[in-house]
């Protein structure tokens, strides 16, 4: 016979277990519909050939390399802009007022619903600096989008590193900026990679900022330079879903996309999480 | 000028007729009233104390009294707190280290430090050691000799030299410790400041650690900070006793541990407050 604390115990943990196992039912229901609808599609030819006869045949070849690059590009030009704002804020943070300036402009533009990054994008990078519709637009404005992510994982990154090191490495006759080249920044690096993880998912699956800056329907070349347009994942798939006159043919490819768009994800984030895992191998405290 | 009775009464005694019996050698390193600030907080008062050359001279006092701080005063680590304000003079071989035009990088290389918790770097037992020398660009086929040398003169050389890649945090805490010393050693500093190197490791280690220190004063000198009484006892040749910021005692540690002039030293020697 249980007492009464007991059963309570007894209660609120089988209570807990409850909400955990509808939480995962939702993530496998998820993968399972999107699998289970696009998986089918999924061939050597899908992957490797170009879309035919309006979108209804053939394959999304040329998205997955325009999703390729756009997340390369993107994060290639907002990982070294990201982990120096971090280095700066957390290492220098001076003046005050300006450090505050800063923070209140990366939570904004953390909030920033995605498609206003789309409108921006289009009016500075497009229009202004006249890059026309093209990668190194659609790029520049998802790398805006990754910037918050990024300099909140590299400031929390940096500011976890034991400040013994710090110490450590001032008191053996080294300068600031050695400390943090050789000291700091190693040790936070794991960290550092586990937000631009976070920001490649992001970046890659993001359809409304490359709506307007870098995206097209469809195009029969691939991208020779980062001024040409491109086709991309996520918006081959809501393109796939609005437009074209063929919804039967064109629903199963959809949904095809998005099973290759979810795994080019999960491939690109195994990537980091491995090369994570080695660094911390090697560097235990 | 203000003067402070106390601090006054130990310099005239230092001066004047303590010099000829208690100087041996010159002082390494002294200061000249002293006095820091945290922000409205007046931490050391005109602090008076030479290191002599080579020997050991430890740094006792109750928590709070200064005595870390003062420490940290000798390599400068004080600046890296903004609150922190100085006055006064830290005379490193009769250079004033608190000159406008001093090259921090250079006093940290000469006053080299070992802190309360070990901490190496998260790198290679021997990467650990080469850093003080590749930060100032040493080449590199003198480093495999300084990091030899170094480990040997730590007494660590027999426990590492068949694992020198491996990563310095796969060492127990004591061996970590002498691993830090090792690594200021490298510097080949005229002086090491230990700040209660061994109130994180347990009893044999802290043995080991003092007898190092011993061996050790015959190569550097050594300031150390304890709250441990009678490790001063054990391996120190001068103590200076601290007490609310001010210098109270400084003295031959035989000459305090049994005849101290203080009556705040003889209570905190024998346990009345601490």
């Amino acid at each position: 016979m249980m007492t009464k604390r007991q059963v309570h115990q007894f209660l609120g943990v089988n209570i807990l277990r409850l909400f955990i196992v509808i939480t995962a039912m939702f993530l496998f229901m998820f993968l399972f519909v999107i699998f289970s609808k696009g998986g089918k599609m999924i061939s050597v030819s899908f992957l490797t050939e170009f879309p035919r006869k309006f979108m209804t045949e053939g394959g999304i070849f040329p998205a997955i390399v325009g999703t390729f690059w756009l997340t390369v590009l993107s994060i290639g030009i907002s990982l070294p802009l990201g982990v120096l704002t971090a280095i700066y804020l957390v290492s220098y943070g001076k003046p005050r007022w300006l450090v505050r300036i800063v923070r209140i402009a990366i939570n904004t533009l953390a909030g920033v619903p995605s498609i206003i990054y789309g409108l921006f994008g289009l009016a500075v990078f497009v229009q202004l600096i006249k890059l026309d519709v093209s990668m190194l637009a659609g790029s520049l404005t998802l790398a805006i989008l990754a910037l918050p992510v990024i300099i909140n994982a590299s400031e929390e990154a940096l500011r976890s590193v034991p400040h013994d090191f710090r110490e450590a490495s001032l008191a053996l006759g080294a300068t600031e900026r050695q400390t943090i080249l050789r000291v700091i920044l190693p040790t936070a690096l794991p960290n550092i990679m586990t937000g631009t993880i976070i920001s490649i998912g992001r970046v890659a699956g993001e359809t409304a900022p490359i709506l307007f800056t870098a995206a097209t329907f469809y195009t029969r070349h691939l991208p020779t330079s980062v001024m040409d347009e491109v086709m991309a994942l996520p918006y081959h798939i809501y393109a796939l879903m609005t437009e074209g006159a063929h919804a039967d043919k064109q629903v199963p490819i959809a949904y095809g996309t998005a099973v290759v768009l979810l795994a080019l994800v999960l491939f690109v984030s195994m990537v980091a999480i491995i090369i994570r895992y080695n660094i911390r191998k090697k560097r235990k405290w | 000028m203000v003067i402070n009775q106390t601090s006054n009464t130990i310099n005239n005694e230092l001066d004047n007729k303590k010099k000829p019996e208690s100087v041996a050698g010159i002082a390494h390193i002294r200061t000249e009233d002293l006095n820091l600030w945290f922000s409205d907080k007046h931490v050391l008062v005109d602090v008076n104390i030479p290191i002599y050359d080579k020997k050991v001279t430890a740094l006792i006092g109750p928590s709070g009294c200064g005595k870390s701080t003062l420490l940290r005063c000798f390599n400068r680590m004080n600046d890296l707190i903004p609150e922190a304000k100085i006055k006064g003079k830290v005379l490193l071989n009769e250079e004033n280290i608190y000159e406008p035009k001093t090259d921090i990088t250079r006093v940290r290389t000469k006053v080299g430090m070992v802190f309360q918790r070990p901490n190496p770097f998260p790198k290679t037992i021997y990467n650990n050691i080469a850093y003080g020398l590749r930060v100032r660009g040493e080449k590199k086929k003198n480093i495999d000799e300084v990091v030899e040398n170094s480990l040997k003169n730590a007494w660590l050389w027999d426990e590492v030299k068949d694992r020198l890649n491996a990563s310095a945090m796969s060492l127990s805490g004591g061996q970590q410790q002498r691993l830090c010393i090792a690594r200021a050693l490298a510097n080949d500093p005229d002086i090491i400041l230990l700040d209660e190197p061994t109130s994180a490791l347990d009893p044999q280690s802290t043995s080991r650690i003092e007898e190092l220190c011993l061996e050790l004063k015959n190569k550097v000198t050594i300031l150390i900070v304890t709250h441990n009484i009678a490790q001063a006892g054990r391996i120190s040749d001068y103590t200076a006793f601290m007490y609310l910021g001010e210098m109270v005692e400084f003295e031959k540690t035989k000459k305090m541990f049994t005849v101290p002039k203080d009556k705040r030293t003889e209570a905190y020697l024998s346990g009345v407050f601490g």
